[in-house]
């Protein structure tokens, strides 16, 4: 992929570039997004901006990243600010259809209790504030080195593996009782 | 706790994921997007070069942009002036100063003819802005 992006972006064929990334990590990035806003239509429509805004600075990607973690950092960095808007804050109410959401097939299959687990893990991460919400998903559902997550959050590693640490401790507390 | 993490992938797409596509419709959108934005960066810079044909200042540029509807650099006149340092770095543009107060630029032969390829060729003009604006 990186040989790729350096050979693209000398061409000048960003459009070719744009669409590999969209293939790549689309369902990814919308994923990404999600876990920081909990929403499904507002998760759609900021992973547009983000791959728009992608496009736009991919000028100013230099390579001292992966072209992965870059594109992390932007949707990182989107969702934060879309968090801290005035809009967010005045307008949305996140975090209701979480729980509304219809299990797939195969869930319905699965007993009651097992369900009601899984639930309760979905429902207390979401609660985590996202410093921690979003170590524990880069770190246990997109199975991140250390490293990356700190690269990707813009925080040293160590700050990483504390937070890590204590948003574990934090789920604990929540889940099985302190 | 670990464990229950270790299962959260799994967990996490047949729940909170279940109804999350990145569908052909999204890239769509995204397509559609970026190709309106790089249309109008177009159309500024053409009209920055048509502008600059005859010698202007900055601020004499900002002015006829503005009556031409060009709105990008309304409060941010900033960004003119770094895209006529980059337009003068890349040797499309010479600039003169006048009693070392006031900053004239205009379009040299090199730029001109840069115009004329960018007006004539419409196909043409998207490569011939970029390879300009390539840092």
């Amino acid at each position: 992929m990186e040989e790729f992006a350096a050979a693209a972006i000398d061409a000048e064929d960003k459009d070719e570039l744009i669409d590999e990334m969209m293939t790549r990590y689309g369902q990814d990035i919308l994923r990404l997004v999600f876990s920081y806003v909990e929403n499904e239509a507002i998760a759609e429509e900021l992973t547009q901006d983000i791959f728009v805004k992608c496009y736009k600075s991919l000028h100013t990607y230099r390579g001292k990243s992966t072209l992965k973690t870059w594109l992390w950092r932007i949707a990182i960095n989107h969702c934060k600010d879309f968090l801290k808007s005035w809009y967010n804050k005045k307008v949305i109410n996140t975090g209701e259809e979480l729980l509304n959401n219809k299990p797939s097939n195969e869930a319905v299959e699965q007993t009651v209790i097992q369900k009601e687990e899984e639930g309760q893990l979905v429902s207390a991460l979401m609660d985590l504030p996202i410093k921690y919400r979003e170590v524990i998903f880069l770190f246990y559902y997109e199975e991140l080195s250390i490293k990356e997550i700190a690269m990707m959050t813009e925080v040293g590693e160590n700050t990483v593996k504390t937070r890590l640490r204590r948003s574990k401790q934090l789920l604990k507390e929540r889940l099985e009782g302190k | 706790m670990e464990e229950r993490l270790k299962n959260l992938k799994k967990v996490l797409d047949k729940t909170a994921f279940s109804n999350l596509n990145f569908t052909d419709q999204h890239r769509k959108n995204i397509k559609e997007r970026i190709n309106k934005t790089s249309e109008s960066d177009e159309n500024v810079l053409l009209a920055v070069m048509q502008l600059l044909v005859h010698e202007k200042t900055g601020y004499e540029l900002a002015k006829n942009l503005r009556r031409r509807g060009i709105q990008k650099f309304e409060d941010a006149e900033g960004f003119l002036y770094i895209l006529l340092h980059r337009l003068e770095q890349k040797g499309y543009l010479q600039s003169s100063w006048e009693d070392s107060k006031v900053k004239y630029y205009r379009l040299n032969d090199k730029g001109k003819r840069l115009l004329q390829k960018a007006e004539s060729k419409h196909s043409k003009k998207q490569f011939v802005f970029k390879e300009m604006l390539q840092e």
